[in-house]
């Protein structure tokens, strides 16, 4: 029993130029592994399953998922539609289920007319009884026959693409894990059930109000007590409506902060980090700005009144000039003496007076002898005191004018010498901002690396604090409503609780047999529909519990042999009928910020448990298709999935390009080598091919080749 | 799941015996024959009721009818 793929083929399918023939891959149970490098035909693999399960593509320029109609002209080999202007381009598949042998082809045909492509698509679908092949012509058999392949609702977990796993997390979604669920137990016959056993409440209920009101005898106790008791049930008809949609608006909220959940963290170490960023960029253009306005001081320190740099290395001027001053004043009074000798004498010595009285005496007081008049002492002294004065002044104004500049720059004598010290100070100052510049942007750039690491040119500070605000948002949403439910249940209990008493006394005053007759049928209806509800809940929590141990299992061996514990997976039933998976520490502490690796194992794992489960006479016996599954794994994960797929999945076909090692002889890495030595030696079922490009080309010119290592 | 496999699920619930059906009674009640419980045949017009896609009414009509007889 079970579906098993036996091939695939390809013909002229992207870069699957050729016939079917030339591009067939044939499958056997167990792990079928199709090694590609990037470009070479991975994604365009899985593309084949698509197109022939859901006649849609996967677009890797895009980024989802379209359908084959509007993509045809990506479909078709570029180099097919250069050589010819009328080629056929399809996927067979076939496979076998229940014992019956399929082959569906989807096919177009493509025909070039006036520069403008046409297509024309056809389905065939055969199958094989007793050698006998038919073919099946009616389109909802050729459908029915396609889903044998993977039924619908197991789909999403047959067919992984590894980009879209994460998006597997709408496991707390009511179409997500409880759907799968109802589906794997089979109870949804039992959900008609429950819903069928609620109308008969309704109807009971009804038939008792309606027997009630035959009765015309009821006294005015008895009819205060009806209004009392249908009051209260509408009271709580009400609430539990209240209830329900709050219930609702709690699924949606969920829903978004499971959509979130998967990015908050990643999201919320990106707007941290580019605030980090933004305040160490912050301190380089501080640091740039200093620099400048150092850089800009120096015309102003130049020309400083307290401390001129231009009178920098003119330490012993000031000394200097001094001396020279002297010097001169001395060398000026020389040649001034020269011309008047008399000038030796000081200005104001001899004085006038004593002049004159010498004169008048004729006696020179200075060299204490006569001096008669008109003699040549006489008429020296008579010049001494007639000597000119104007000339002197001359030299007055001199001495003033270098006293001037003498004081000028005596102010300068103590400043002068520490203009080096100054200049130095200021030039250790740039050099010490250009270190500070020079390691801040070494910080900048640090930032700027973590930044690109955690994702940060796919999604702007725009996009990732909607996230962020979207998350917390539907978080706070979850609260409110599970507040309002709480508030909203206790008023139910008071309520339930007086109802009850009012329907005893009802039931002890109202004695009319038909009235009692009806009112217990309504009363075991209640307790019938209660069963029904009851019993389906048991058998949910079975599955829920069953997956449970069996998805920690499966993590458990998936990370084994990893460094970091990944924790333990928890499904927890809410009141609002969905299920939740969260991870749970050590210490029972709800666990965040695993790495994708685990993230994306925890996936898998839940992923796994649900095919692996048996419930009833039910199990998943269909292929596990998956691109690139592991593009977030290291070897010891990819190697954990390789031992314990067998158990799991019948058959699996995997699109990897980590086992693949373009520069090496055989184009596969040693641990390729190992997975196909296993295969020879027959310790592991399954294919291992490799795709290579047949002649280096540009993307849309490929042409991928394939080896099979393991025929 | 089949009705019968539901059915039998059913008959484990612990409130049967507030509609006085005893444990013995459940136990030994299958899908196809008769049992002397209007109840338990009660529960069993209810899966029947999915099973054959009857309508509501018919199926109250039933359920009113056992409990006159």
């Amino acid at each position: 029993m079970g579906t098993i793929i036996k091939s695939i083929s390809f013909q002229n399918f992207y870069n699957y130029y050729g016939s079917y023939e030339e591009n067939t891959y044939t499958f056997k149970e167990g792990i079928n592994i199709i090694n590609a490098d990037n470009n070479m035909g991975k994604s365009k693999f899985y593309n084949g399953f698509l197109w022939i399960l859901d006649d849609k593509v996967y677009d890797s320029d895009n980024k989802n998922t379209c359908s084959v109609s509007e993509s045809y002209n990506k479909m078709v080999s570029r180099k097919a539609c250069h050589e010819r202007d009328d080629l056929e381009m399809g996927v067979t598949i076939v496979y076998e289920a229940d014992d019956v042998l399929y082959k569906t082809t989807k096919q177009v045909h493509c025909v070039k007319d006036d520069e403008r492509w046409t297509y024309t698509p056809s389905t065939t679908v055969m199958k094989t009884i007793d050698n006998e092949d038919l073919p099946i012509y009616d389109i909802q058999e050729q459908t029915e026959a396609i889903k044998k392949l993977i039924p619908d609702e197991m789909k999403k977990y047959a067919l992984l693409q590894g980009e879209s796993m994460e998006r597997l997390v709408d496991l707390s979604t009511l179409n997500g894990l409880a759907n799968t669920i109802n589906a794997l137990a089979d109870i949804n016959n039992l959900i008609k059930m429950c819903e069928l056993a609620s109308s008969l409440v309704e109807q009971a209920k009804k038939g008792y109000n309606d027997e009630e009101k035959k009765n015309k005898n009821a006294s005015e106790e008895i009819l205060k007590l009806r209004e009392n008791r249908d009051n209260l049930e509408k009271w709580i008809e009400d609430a539990t409506n209240k209830i329900n949609l709050a219930r609702q608006e709690q699924i949606r909220a969920r829903e978004k902060e499971q959509q979130f959940e998967s990015e908050f963290f990643s999201t919320k170490k990106r707007v941290q980090l580019r605030q980090e960023y933004d305040n160490e960029r912050g301190k380089l253009a501080d640091l740039k700005k200093e620099k400048e306005e150092q850089e800009l001081s120096i015309t102003s320190r130049l020309f400083d009144e307290n401390c001129p740099w231009i009178l920098m290395g003119l330490d012993n001027e000031t000394g200097d000039f001094d001396s020279n001053r002297i010097e001169l004043t001395k060398k000026i009074a020389a040649k001034e003496i020269s011309k008047n000798p008399e000038i030796l004498l000081p200005d104001d010595s001899p004085d006038i007076p004593s002049l004159k009285r010498m004169l008048e005496h004729e006696w020179c007081e200075v060299c204490n002898r006569k001096a008669e008049k008109n003699t040549e002492p006489w008429l020296h002294i008579k010049k001494v005191m007639e000597r000119p004065h104007k000339e002197m002044r001359t030299t007055d104004s001199l001495t003033q004018f270098y006293s001037g500049l003498q004081n000028a720059t005596g102010r300068y004598e103590t400043t002068i010498p520490n203009i080096q010290q100054d200049f130095e100070r200021y030039m250790n100052h740039i050099f010490d901002l250009d270190d500070k510049i020079d390691a801040q942007e070494r910080i900048v750039e640090a930032k700027e690396n973590e930044l690109t690491l955690v994702g940060s040119e796919n999604s702007s500070d725009e996009q990732d604090r909607m996230v962020l605000s979207g998350y917390n948002k539907a978080k706070q949403t979850i609260s409110n409503k599970t507040d309002e439910i709480e508030k909203l249940t206790n008023k139910i209990k008071i309520w339930s609780s007086s109802l009850s008493k009012i329907n005893d006394e009802l039931s002890k005053k109202q004695a009319n047999a038909n009235i009692k007759k009806a009112k217990e049928l309504y009363d075991n209806m209640q307790i019938v529909k209660s069963i029904f509800d009851s019993t389906k809940e048991r058998i949910f929590k079975e599955i829920v519990d069953h997956l449970q141990t069996k998805a920690n299992e499966i993590y458990r061996d998936l990370t084994k042999g990893n460094q970091t514990l990944g924790g333990t997976l928890t499904f927890d039933r809410l009141d609002d009928g969905t299920v939740r998976v969260t991870v749970i520490d050590s210490q029972g502490e709800e666990l965040f910020g695993n790495g994708t690796g685990f993230q994306r194992m925890k996936q898998l794992a839940i992923v796994m448990s649900i095919i692996s489960s048996k419930v009833g006479n039910k199990s998943f016996d269909y292929p596990f298709i998956s691109d690139a599954p592991f593009s977030e794994f290291s070897w010891n994960f990819m190697n954990n999935f390789f031992e314990i797929a067998p158990n799991v999945f019948r058959q699996s076909i995997i699109m990897i390009k980590d086992l693949c090692d373009p520069s090496a002889q055989n184009l596969i890495t040693d641990h390729g080598d190992a997975i196909v030595n296993q295969m020879k030696e027959g310790r592991l079922k399954g294919t291992f091919y490799v795709n290579y490009p047949e002649t280096k080309a540009d993307a849309g010119n490929m042409v991928t080749k394939k080896k099979c290592y393991t025929e | 799941m089949e009705a019968e496999q539901i059915f039998k699920e059913l008959m484990k619930s612990d409130q049967l015996q507030t509609l006085n059906i005893s444990k013995e009674e459940a136990a030994n009640a299958t899908y196809v024959g008769d049992t002397n419980n209007i109840m338990i045949e009660i529960i069993k017009d209810v899966v029947k009721g999915v099973v054959n896609h009857k309508s509501i009414n018919t199926v109250y009509q039933g359920v009113l009818k056992k409990v006159s007889e």
